[in-house]
């Protein structure tokens, strides 16, 4: 097997550079004869990145985002249903589709325990592993509604969460962040580094509020400078004050050295006058329904809007919680 | 507070820290005295040093240690600020034979 | 080989392996499901592998924002629980030069702590961006002895017999030293420029323009630990401090004490006195 686009990968090198504009596919089996079977129908529409197991194409994963994951769950082995899940739970890597090969025997479990986007099996390969491939693909170019910058759910998600715990009659706190002085840092610096902000912006939320309640919080990102995110309200503090502080460590590292030595930049105001602007902060604004009764969600978001705000007033990074009953 | 080599364990010296296993169980804690068969158990378990009370007496000779020393800064005693640093090194070697 | 060759080589390098001392720890930190964010942290920033591949995966295109992040603790954060895990899951292990490696990774792990102390001494702000510099500026010798295992044994075997410093050794085989390989390797990581100089240019650190007291501090932590023994760096001698970049740090003798000091009892659990191994 010497084909020009693929090899197995050694545990060290990357594999050969892709050829121009096809997509890259990394596909996980031990069982050789599967792989030269998908290597001959799909290498000269794809570029192929072979490994033998999951755990070794995790660090290929996790640094280039391939296109689609082909996996062969053979019977299905538990360990690498459950490395697959993990995997597709992050907000970048669960975008990115997963086709499963499965044996004949292979009896398949709900969907909600096995996140693939589709399967073949392995007695089908020779008729439908193009087929499906290529379905998966068009798939996932059809728009999902998550934030394209930073993955995270967007509005229509975002509403549906706070509605459908209302209606279940579920008691939690709900949050709002934004960037204070991100538009000067935009004007000065360019989009490119405002998003690479927004994008930093939304692992951080999503990383401390799934660290501190891994099941059941939810973050979002409503656009712009705009993040929330859901969590138990006992919780709600204690994580609002990490993310603010792990932002203000974090932050100093997107200026350019001279403004991050003096702690603000120089930059126009909406008059067009000349003005300082000190580092971005994050202000956030919190309330529950611990004690009050929300009947519509406008209501409660409407309360948290009004914290937020309440947070912007104070200077640098700072959180506002309604407290009143 | 010093670390010995199993092999220079004498009977009568005493565990100035905890020994653990992989797990985290104490397997000897500090303040033991060690008796023969304790120092029998650790050389057989592969360990090579454990921490006993008493005053610091390191691995090595005061001696093989300044000799290594002069050794490693063999080629470069004469540059500038080395020497110093040299005299600063074999001060602090000195100090803890003291 | 020409030098356009060998960064080729260096380049395609996509992850480095560690000893097998570091691997059976990190099985247990990944297998207990409750592990902590700090445990996990502490533990990869003990090690100059593992603190490479997090800062390599968290300043990769995929995340959005390269060449930004240089603390672990934050490339952590970032990157969350999950990916953490599942990326260190690969971990490969060095099998060849076992003896070499085990003295490479006390050296390292003695100029993160001597850096961290110097760095405090002198009220630096930031003290762990210069700790994590000290940490990986050998990642050069993991490169080059990873890509070519039988021409570095002959590369430490000259060190040894012509009583050479190993970037001399380097440099007569290959034209390059490991300072070159470990900076080709952080600029095609994504590392943040600081990082990057910081490991180009500890043997010469009067040439960092963007870092030269970062660049001076893992220079001169590199000249202490190997003056006090600790470790094995690929050969026997002390190399000179430059002394420019020794004045750029300000230490009276002292201070130098103080940390000297500092250093033996923070290095204590690795036998600070016993020679290189």
């Amino acid at each position: 097997m010497s084909s020009p686009n693929w090899k197995i990968c050694s545990k060290m090198e990357i594999p050969c550079p892709r050829k121009n504009n096809l997509n890259t596919v990394v596909v996980v089996t031990k069982d050789m004869l599967l792989c030269s079977l998908v290597e001959r129908t799909l290498k000269d529409v794809y570029n192929l990145v072979f490994f033998s197991n999951i755990e070794s194409s995790l660090d290929y994963i996790y640094n280039s985002l391939p296109h689609l994951l082909v996996l062969d769950v053979g019977k299905g082995e538990p360990s690498v249903i459950s490395m697959l899940n993990q995997l597709k739970s992050d907000p970048i890597f669960g975008q990115m589709p997963a086709l499963m090969i499965c044996d004949d025997v292979y009896i398949l479990p709900a969907w909600d325990d096995l996140l693939v986007e589709d399967f073949v099996r392995k007695s089908a390969i020779e008729t439908d592993l193009m087929l499906r491939v290529n379905l998966c693909m068009a798939r996932s170019e059809r728009v999902v509604e998550v934030n394209p910058l930073t993955r995270l759910p967007g509005n229509i998600a975002i509403t549906r969460q706070i509605t459908g715990r209302l209606d279940k009659g579920e008691i939690f706190s709900l949050s709002y962040a934004d960037l204070d002085y991100f538009k000067p840092f935009n004007d000065k610096y360019g989009f490119s580094r405002g998003d690479e902000v927004l994008k930093m912006m939304g692992r951080l939320v999503l990383n401390i509020v799934k660290n501190r309640q891994p099941v059941n919080s939810f973050a979002g990102h409503i656009g712009g400078d705009d993040f929330t995110f859901i969590m138990e309200p006992d919780l709600a503090a204690e994580t609002a004050l990490e993310i603010m502080d792990t932002f203000d460590r974090i932050i100093p590292t997107f200026y350019d050295p001279e403004d991050r030595v003096r702690g603000f930049i120089e930059s126009v105001d909406r008059e067009g006058n000349k003005r300082t602007f000190p580092i971005m902060g994050i202000s956030i604004g919190s309330a529950d329904n611990v004690e009050r009764h929300f009947s519509h969600y406008g209501e409660f978001t409407e309360l948290v809007s009004e914290m937020k705000k309440y947070a912007k007033d104070s200077s640098g990074s700072s959180f506002k919680q309604d407290k009143r009953r | 507070m010093p670390k010995v080599s199993v092999e220079s364990l004498k009977v009568g010296m005493k565990l100035s820290k905890p020994i653990v296993n992989d797990t985290g169980m104490v397997l000897l804690g500090a303040g033991t005295e060690l008796t023969q068969s304790a120092i029998e158990r650790l050389s057989a378990m592969n360990i090579a040093a454990v921490h006993v009370e008493g005053p610091s007496s390191p691995l090595m000779s005061r001696e093989k240690l300044l000799s290594d020393l002069d050794a490693r800064f063999r080629k470069t005693e004469n540059e500038p600020h080395m020497s110093d640093l040299k005299r600063l090194i074999k001060e602090h070697i000195e100090e803890l034979f003291k | 080989m020409d030098i356009q060759n060998l960064r080729i080589q260096i380049e395609r390098i996509d992850t480095l392996p560690t000893i097998p001392k570091v691997l059976r720890k990190l099985l247990k930190i990944i297998e207990n499901p409750r592990a902590s964010m700090t445990e996990i942290s502490e533990f990869v920033s003990s090690d100059p592998v593992l603190t490479s591949r997090v800062l390599k995966v968290v300043n990769s295109p995929v995340y959005g924002f390269p060449g930004r992040i240089s603390s672990v603790s934050q490339a952590l954060i970032l990157l969350g629980l999950n990916v953490v895990r599942g990326m260190l899951l690969g971990v490969s292990v060095f099998e060849v030069m076992e003896k070499a490696m085990n003295g490479l990774w006390r050296h390292s792990l003695g100029c993160a702590v001597a850096a961290r102390v110097i760095a405090k001494k002198k009220g630096i702000k930031e003290p762990e961006e210069v700790s994590i510099a000290a940490l990986l500026h050998d990642i050069g010798k993991v490169a080059l002895s990873l890509k070519f295992p039988e021409d570095y044994k002959i590369i430490i075997d000259n060190t040894d017999k012509q009583s050479l410093f190993i970037f001399e050794s380097e440099k007569n085989f290959f034209s390059v030293n490991h300072s070159d390989a470990g900076s080709w390797i952080a600029q095609r990581w994504n590392f943040p420029r600081n990082l990057i100089e910081a490991i180009e240019y500890h043997h010469k650190p009067h040439l960092s323009k963007t870092v030269p007291l970062n660049a001076a501090i893992v220079h001169f932590s590199d000249v202490l630990v190997r003056g006090l023994g600790f470790g094995f760096a690929g050969d026997h001698f002390v190399p000179p401090v430059n002394p420019a970049s020794f004045q750029l740090i300000g230490l009276s003798d002292g201070d130098l004490k103080d940390v000297i000091t500092e250093l033996e009892d923070l290095l204590e659990d690795g036998d600070p006195l016993s020679p290189e191994e």
